[in-house]
Formats: C-alpha cells, sequence, structure tokens
C-alpha cells in the first residue's frame, strides 16, 4: 500500500473546529490519536481567542503525541496498568500547567456549574505493532478505536457515558459523558489490547463521525460503500469527506490505517463479500423500513454480536483491558 | 447512502423573577427572553441542526407570603415561531412588583418548571430551564402558610434534588435531556444548586448586562450539548 493513513478531518465552523489529531508510522510502530474538545463543557473563550475545548484536545494530542511509546505494547494488564498511569499522570501534569498558565492571564469565570469544565477533552489513541500483529487502544470519553475486516466493523472501546448504553441506544439516548480529560480531576483512561486482524482497517474516530447515523451499521456501510466506489487512497477519501461531511453537525475526525493489504485493489477484493453481506442483510431491510426504529434495533441485535469487543463481551482476539 | 435525519425537539421553560426589586433590569431579562429562543434555533441552524418543534414556557415568580395568588403566574407552553406572539405579548406583560423581603420563591419556580409536561418526541431531545432572578431564594416552604401555595410541591432541597437529578422521583424531566440555566448572584441555594445538581450552567449575575463573550460561551454550552 502506498498511503499508511487515510485522514479525514471537518470542522462544523470552518477554522473554529475543536478536535485534534496525529498520525505517524515508524517503522512497524502505529500511532492514531483522534481528540474531540468538548464544546459545551469547554465553551469558555480565553485571551488568547481559543476556546477551553479547542485547547484541550491539542494540548491532549501534543502530550500522547511525545510520549508515545512505540513497541512496546504491553501483553498483559499489569503492564498496561502502569503504561496507563505514566500516560494519565503527563496528562495531569500538562493540563494543571495549560490551566494555571490560562488562570494567570484571565480572570474567574463569572460562569459556573457542572456543566462548564476546565479544558475538556475526549481522546482514542491507537498504539501499535504491525509487525507482531498487537495494538492497544486507549482512551477516554466517547471516542472511539475501532477495527474493520472480513467479519465487519468491531468497536473495542467502551463509551464513558451515563449508564453505559451499547452504540446504538447511545445513538437515541444521548447520554452525558462520564469520563473525560479536563483540568477539574485526575486523569482515567480506559485501555485494552488486542490482536490485529491479519488484514483490515485500524481506526479511531471522535463522535462526529457516527453521531449523525441512525445505527452502526451504517457506519461500516458509509466505509465500505466509499472504498469500493474509489480507485485509491486519495479518491476515497475524497468519497469518505463528501459522505461524512455533507452536513456536519458535529466537529469530525476519523483515521483510518489500512494493514496487511498489498495494494488498494487488494483492499478492495478483500472486502467485497462483506460489503454484499452488510447490503443485504442490514442496509436495505433499514432502508426499506425507513429507518424505523423497532426494524433498527432488531437487526441491531443480530449485528452487534460480531461488532461488540467492548469490556462488556470477552472476545478472543482482546487480551487485556484496563 | 442513508437518507436518515436527526429530529430535533426542544422545549424551554423561562422562570422570571417578577418581584419589585428586578424593576431595573426587567426589560433587559425580557429581552434576554425573547432573544435566547431565536439565538439557540440560529445557532443549531448553523450546525446543520434543524429543530423540528421548539416550545417556550413562561413562569413568573414572586413570594407566596407577599404576593397571593400573583406570587406564582404560569403559562403553557407555546409552539415557536406559531404562537411567538402570544409567547412575546406574556413576557412583555410580567410586571416587576412586591416580593416584601430580600428573598423569593424561586424554588417553587423550579418545582413547577421541573414538573412541566415535558416533550417525550424526537430522536434527539432537550428540556432547558432557565431562570433569571437577582434575590437569593427561601427555603422551600417557607410560604407554605399562604392560601395559593401548591399542593404536591416539594417538601424541601432534598426532595427537589431528587425531582431534577431523577425522573422517577417525580421529575418528569428526560435524565439526558435537560439543562439548567440559572441567572443569578452567587447566593446560598443558587450556588448549592450549581455545585450539587448535574447539567448546570450557573452564570452569577443577572444585574449587569453579561459581556459578549460570555454570552457566546453560554449559548455554545447549551448549543454544543443538543
Amino acid at each position: 500500500m502506498q498511503a499508511d493513513f487515510l485522514i479525514i478531518q471537518q470542522a462544523v465552523t470552518p477554522g473554529q473546529g475543536e478536535d485534534s489529531f496525529a498520525v505517524s508510522k515508524k517503522e512497524e510502530y502505529l500511532l492514531l490519536c483522534a481528540a474531540d474538545g468538548c464544546g459545551g463543557l469547554g465553551s469558555r473563550r480565553y485571551t488568547c481567542g481559543s476556546t477551553g475545548a479547542s485547547i484541550a484536545s491539542r494540548t491532549a494530542v501534543r502530550v500522547i503525541e511525545n510520549w508515545q511509546r512505540a513497541g512496546e505494547i504491553p501483553e498483559a494488564e499489569e503492564a498496561a496498568g502502569f503504561w496507563l498511569r505514566e500516560l494519565q499522570f503527563l496528562l495531569d501534569n500538562e493540563f494543571h500547567r495549560q490551566a494555571a498558565d490560562l488562570c494567570r492571564d484571565d480572570s474567574a469565570s463569572r460562569i459556573v456549574g457542572s456543566m462548564q469544565r476546565t479544558l475538556p477533552t475526549t481522546v482514542c489513541t491507537l498504539s501499535a505493532d504491525t509487525a507482531k500483529a498487537r495494538g492497544a487502544f486507549f482512551w477516554a470519553g466517547d471516542s472511539r478505536g475501532y477495527t474493520l475486516d472480513a467479519d465487519g466493523l468491531h468497536q473495542y472501546t467502551r463509551d464513558d457515558a451515563r449508564g453505559n448504553p451499547d452504540a446504538y441506544e447511545g445513538l437515541l439516548l444521548d447520554r452525558p459523558l462520564t469520563n473525560f480529560i479536563c483540568a477539574d480531576r485526575d486523569t482515567r483512561l480506559n485501555g485494552c489490547g488486542f490482536a490485529l486482524p491479519e488484514k483490515g482497517l485500524l481506526l479511531c474516530a471522535t463522535d462526529g463521525v457516527y453521531n449523525a447515523l441512525s445505527s452502526p451499521m451504517e457506519l461500516e456501510m458509509l466505509l465500505l460503500d466509499t472504498l469500493l466506489h474509489s480507485f485509491s487512497m486519495g479518491s476515497w477519501k475524497k468519497e469518505l469527506e463528501k459522505a461524512l461531511c455533507l452536513q456536519p453537525q458535529d466537529d469530525t475526525t476519523l483515521l483510518l490505517s489500512p494493514h496487511g493489504f498489498a495494494s488498494f485493489r487488494d483492499m478492495q477484493q478483500y472486502f467485497r463479500p462483506r460489503y454484499r453481506v452488510l447490503k443485504d442483510e442490514y442496509i436495505k431491510p433499514i432502508c426499506r423500513r425507513n429507518h424505523e426504529q423497532d426494524t433498527v434495533r432488531a437487526l441491531w441485535q443480530r449485528y452487534r454480536i460480531g461488532y461488540d469487543r467492548t469490556e462488556g463481551i470477552a472476545h478472543e482476539r482482546t487480551y487485556w483491558r484496563v | 447512502m442513508s437518507e436518515y435525519k436527526l429530529t430535533y425537539h426542544v422545549d424551554m421553560v423561562f422562570c422570571i423573577d417578577a418581584t419589585g426589586s428586578m424593576r431595573h433590569v426587567l426589560d433587559f431579562v425580557k429581552q434576554n427572553a425573547l432573544n435566547l429562543y431565536k439565538d439557540v434555533a440560529a445557532e443549531m441552524e448553523k450546525k446543520h441542526k434543524t429543530i423540528d418543534q421548539l416550545r417556550v414556557r413562561v413562569i413568573a415568580f414572586r413570594d407566596y407570603l407577599n404576593d397571593g395568588e400573583e406570587a406564582m403566574l404560569s403559562s403553557d407552553f407555546f409552539v415557536l415561531p406559531q404562537q411567538d406572539q402570544m409567547f412575546y405579548e406574556c413576557v412583555e406583560g410580567i410586571e416587576a412588583k412586591g416580593g416584601g423581603d430580600i428573598p423569593e420563591d424561586g424554588l417553587e419556580a423550579l418545582g413547577y418548571a421541573i414538573r412541566s409536561d415535558w416533550t417525550r418526541e424526537g430522536v434527539k431531545k432537550r428540556h432547558i430551564i432557565v431562570v433569571w432572578s437577582d434575590a437569593p431564594t427561601h427555603e422551600l416552604g417557607h410560604g407554605k402558610d399562604a392560601p395559593w401555595y401548591p399542593e404536591g410541591m416539594a417538601e424541601n432541597f432534598k426532595e427537589l434534588s431528587l425531582w431534577w437529578e431523577d425522573e422517577q422521583m417525580g421529575g418528569g424531566m428526560d435524565e439526558n435531556a435537560k439543562r439548567l440555566l440559572i441567572f443569578a448572584p452567587d447566593a446560598p441555594e443558587w450556588s448549592r444548586i450549581s455545585s450539587e445538581w448535574g447539567q448546570v450552567i450557573h452564570v452569577q449575575t443577572v444585574s449587569e448586562g453579561l459581556l459578549e463573550v460570555e454570552y457566546r460561551q453560554v449559548l455554545d454550552a447549551v448549543c454544543n450539548t443538543i
């Protein structure tokens, strides 16, 4: 494959986006990091001209990029715990330092309450060793990590949302976040280690990518439909941008890295059978019933069995979770 | 690809302190109330979020012991923009008078607001209460001896907190949809609410105009979570 990544980023208000990202590939080590500054909680605009949400997502990405421990993806829970504690410590230090700097320049806000936080952001990062076929997602909030292979789309990260709704219910219930990174409290990252698929896509996404769809099945459809109607990574990017960003209701960041394919054509051929199954068994019935909730919910229950690799469901490909 | 479109249903309840001390700011508050729903709708439009239904209800509150039957005046929900003239007349008709001592019965107004007939429709919905007051509140039940005091009102702050926090405990607001926006001083009960209740934004002033940047912050806080 010529390109290691595909990056889609779109702001609702051009130039004022509050998402941030980083990607890198050094030899066999891969990093994808997507952060979504929480625009409601972090709506305070500082004298530097930026909102707290925007500063937060950039800060988180910068810290994670600098910390990146390529080649040290832990194999067991104990090592993973150590790994995450180290990153949490670095994030806390930098967020506290940043908040102190901002306080020096700005007077205390007259706007307070549980819906206002200092530098709030969600984040999801994939760190992978493609040679050893090992990867780890770590995250806070509702930015998500997925893989997509011949069996379909798989979500490994469980959203930090009140009541732990599943991916479909989360779209309907719109539950408040219970955890995210901010300067007001200690960072708590979740993590999971997993075996990379032999062939497949590795993805990180902010909620703008999946929140405007009627079901998780449609995210997979969006990815495969655009892939199969493209002729190169460049044209796939354009198709994805069109599909995701027609009328963006939220800032959108999608980071994607193909893994194990000899060429773009190889990737298209690999996913073609899955595309047909997805279209016939899920998407056509949903469209026929005009996205009617009972139909979508029933199909989701079937789809979920392959999709859900979050902590609620044990899966052989996941080998640690903290 | 998908023809799916999210539908947004937004209900807002405006609780306005209508006592004598509000005289010098009531025009400002009225203007704020009349503009807020339009600004929220415009901000949503910018984000390509079309509100399918927007309703606003008005509650004017004073002091049960001092103001008798005029202590708590409330309207039904106005469907906007269809009923915007009625909404306008309702807000414009509020007069600043009465109130007696310094604290007012703002918590009872909040109780009324929480128990509004909130919309259950729409894929996405928001239940937003906005309070404007220049005063601290009495404790709940302070005006209990007044003949107009409502039956079934929360007995105390703890019960009112349950109404807010738990849909099953008498409140009736969708726990994911609710938002409370308070424009009131840093007074005990208001500050207790902003520190203890979830989903609250407390702007600690009503008597001085909000700076543009602060108004933007409030609007973003409301609209970015819809």
